[in-house]
């Protein structure tokens, strides 16, 4: 069997039908309806039908919601549905609750409903919130200030840090390839001194420079999650690195790429961008890469990596 | 998705890995490639008839696949040997897909059993990027061309038997349609060859050519039709020759040097090799792109190109900013590397140009060259 990037058949019909939800989804719809209509699709229960090949899955389906520019807590919700105990799975799947990664006192989604789960002394805990007021983040979602404490311990963080860093890698290069692509095309008809904008070098480069990096973070980002459905987990924080950076390489091309149009609040930019900008500070953050882990010690990495495992 | 070597790529990985540790170190990127150490270094590739990895069975070859070919280069950069040499890939790739038999016959063996050697000749001093305009020019007469005219920037041409001459024989105003390959004896009568030393101690050359005679069975290839010949085996060269072994080599060099010199304890100098790891990563991933994308893959070449050079002189940059005084002995690996890796943005087609293939071939758009 030789070398192959795509995905398997079964992770391909994942973000499929993502994208056909997602394209089917009304104008203005609710988020609570949209919400619940991923669940009915399966979306929540990718961990338990993939079992041990999850995490190629969840990448693909976390793209396609990048690509399309759905928000929310859908890494989150992933990642509780992966890692969290059977006994607190059931409303979470089913589309009822949303789950929150967060450290107070800014956590997001403060839903009532909501179960927030926090990091502990290297464990992952059930988050009590007491008492929450409503912040108004950059991101644009739903935040709160909230006075909470750690509950109910969940295991070890690592799993949850490693599902939740590979599926907002999917989205960020999901929404960042959806930007570079909508800006070149803007590029391609929007004319000034007589001829499209997409033909001077200086508003090429940078966005063929914002897809080199978007196309590598791709690759990384489903090679990760590849190696962690075997059990190495050493290209996650830089899979995650990669997507951090080129998705916000991608944001700010695009910014600049469609001018004036680029800096409106509505316009087609900063509903991405200002997510893209506020998932780099956000709890969990990025971990600092591991750079002997990640790289090994041969001529090859990413390959290196699986031939290992296959041994 | 498949990520893994297959039991035969793995095994001869394995191969390549132990038949190549007596050829470490022996520093071709930055060396002539006249020096007796790579030469030995190709001999030994020519005994296995490795040079001829890729090429077809019937060719002389063992029709082995791009993987494999990629997986010898990629080791013999990560062991900082050195490039393959041009007449396996551009020169024997194109005769094999578009020579005569006669031509097959005459050439090819002699290359892969690294006896002779060739040297690409088509920049010129107003023809860099710019290839269709390029004016040497070659007139035939009865059974033989004349040259006459000047080539610049040629890779080691001083060092080899044959050039690799792109000219003109078309009319001045034919562009790309009017250029031919033609196959130059570098010692022939009329034929000039000055070196020219780059920052980094490498050489490249200025050809000068004088009413030089070529057989007419050294043409390569329709008159007038070489443009496709040489645009598809560029194509061909860039799994080969920009690999991320290079880029990981230089990684790691820059790393025990940081070790060696105590600047690795910093938590800044750490932080910024860790973040350079992920440029290595990034390098390996649009390589894995090229291999797994049959056909035409101009575009993802130009990535590969793009994302390798851009890695090497990050982590050159890097050296120097992290290195303080120490870094810049001339003959530091991290002073070496800042020098060296300076011309790769240049040759096998500059960055500007790589990023308008992508921007053209991956984004649509009609970005000028």
């Amino acid at each position: 069997m030789s070398l192959s990037l795509d995905r398997d058949e079964s992770v391909a019909a994942v973000a499929e039908s993502v994208g056909r939800y997602c394209g089917s989804l009304a104008e203005g719809a609710g988020f609570a309806e949209a919400w619940r209509g991923f669940a009915e699709l399966g979306l929540f229960s990718l961990p338990e039908l993939f079992g041990d090949n999850s995490h190629a899955a969840m990448v693909a389906a976390m793209e396609t919601l990048g690509r399309n520019g759905f928000y929310g807590p859908v890494a989150d919700t992933l990642t509780f549905a992966a890692c969290a105990p059977a006994d607190l799975l059931e409303p979470v799947v089913a589309g009822e609750v949303v789950a929150c990664l967060g450290r107070p006192p800014l956590v997001p989604w403060p839903d009532a409903r909501a179960i927030h789960v926090t990091e502990a002394g290297g464990d992952a805990a059930l988050l009590e919130v007491e008492a929450a007021e409503p912040v108004a983040m950059l991101s644009g979602d739903p935040w709160a200030r909230v006075r909470a404490s750690a509950g109910r311990a969940l295991g070890p963080f690592v799993p949850w840090a490693d599902c939740y860093d590979l599926c907002v890698s999917g989205w960020l290069v999901g929404a960042g390839l959806d930007l570079v692509e909508a800006a070149s095309a803007h590029a391609s008809q929007r004319v000034q001194f007589g001829k499209t904008i997409g033909e001077f070098q200086a508003v090429a480069a940078p966005l063929a420079r914002a897809v080199l990096a978007l196309d590598a973070a791709k690759v990384l980002a489903e090679a990760a999650a590849a190696h962690l459905d075997a059990g190495d987990g050493r290209l996650v924080t830089a899979a995650r690195f990669s997507a951090a950076r080129a998705a916000e390489q991608a944001a700010i091309t695009a910014h600049q790429t469609y001018g004036a149009f680029g800096v409106l609040e509505g316009g087609p930019v900063y509903a991405r961008s200002r997510r893209i900008r506020q998932l780099a500070a956000q709890f969990p953050q990025e971990r600092p890469v591991d750079a002997l882990a990640a790289l090994g010690t041969g001529s090859l990495g990413i390959v290196r990596a699986q031939a290992e495992m296959a041994r | 998705m498949n990520l893994s070597l297959s039991p035969e790529d793995a095994d001869f990985l394995a191969e390549v890995q132990q038949a190549l540790e007596p050829f470490a170190d022996t520093r071709g990127f930055v060396v002539s490639n006249s020096t007796p150490e790579l030469k030995a270094f190709y001999k030994a590739l020519a005994a296995r008839n490795w040079l001829a990895l890729s090429w077809p069975v019937s060719a002389g070859g063992m029709g082995r696949s791009p993987v494999q070919e990629f997986l010898l280069w990629n080791e013999a950069h990560f062991r900082n040997i050195g490039r393959a040499p041009q007449g396996v890939g551009v020169v024997a790739k194109t005769i094999i897909r578009h020579g005569t038999e006669e031509q097959k016959a005459a050439w090819l063996d002699p290359i892969r059993r690294h006896d002779i050697t060739f040297a690409l000749a088509y920049s010129e001093p107003n023809a860099g990027s710019d290839l269709g305009s390029l004016q040497c020019k070659a007139v035939l007469e009865g059974d033989r061309y004349l040259v006459t005219g000047n080539k610049c920037w040629n890779s080691k041409a001083h060092t080899v038997d044959y050039l690799w001459l792109l000219c003109r024989t078309g009319e001045a105003s034919s562009g790309k349609k009017g250029l031919t390959l033609l196959i130059v004896d570098a010692k022939a009568p009329g034929v000039v060859i000055r070196p020219l030393e780059l920052m980094c101690g490498n050489m490249v050359t200025e050809i000068f050519f004088d009413r030089a005679e070529v057989p007419v069975t050294h043409r390569i290839g329709p008159e007038n039709g070489a443009w496709r010949l040489i645009t598809e085996a560029l194509a061909d060269e860039r799994y080969v020759h920009f690999t991320p072994g290079r880029v990981r080599y230089d990684y790691f060099t820059l790393r025990r040097w940081l070790e060696e010199h105590g600047r690795l304890d910093d938590p800044s100098a750490r932080r910024r090799m860790d973040e350079l790891a992920v440029l290595v990563l990034q390098a390996e991933a649009h390589v894995l792109r090229l291999l797994a994308t049959p056909g035409d893959s101009s575009g993802i070449a130009a990535s590969n190109k793009l994302a390798h050079v851009n890695a090497i002189q990050q982590i050159a940059r890097a050296a120097i900013a992290l290195g303080g005084i120490e870094a810049m002995e001339l003959d530091a690996p991290t002073s070496l590397h800042w020098r060296q890796t300076m011309t790769e943005s240049i040759g096998g087609g500059t960055t500007e140009i790589m990023e308008s293939i992508i921007a053209r071939q991956r984004l649509g758009l009609a970005a000028n060259r």
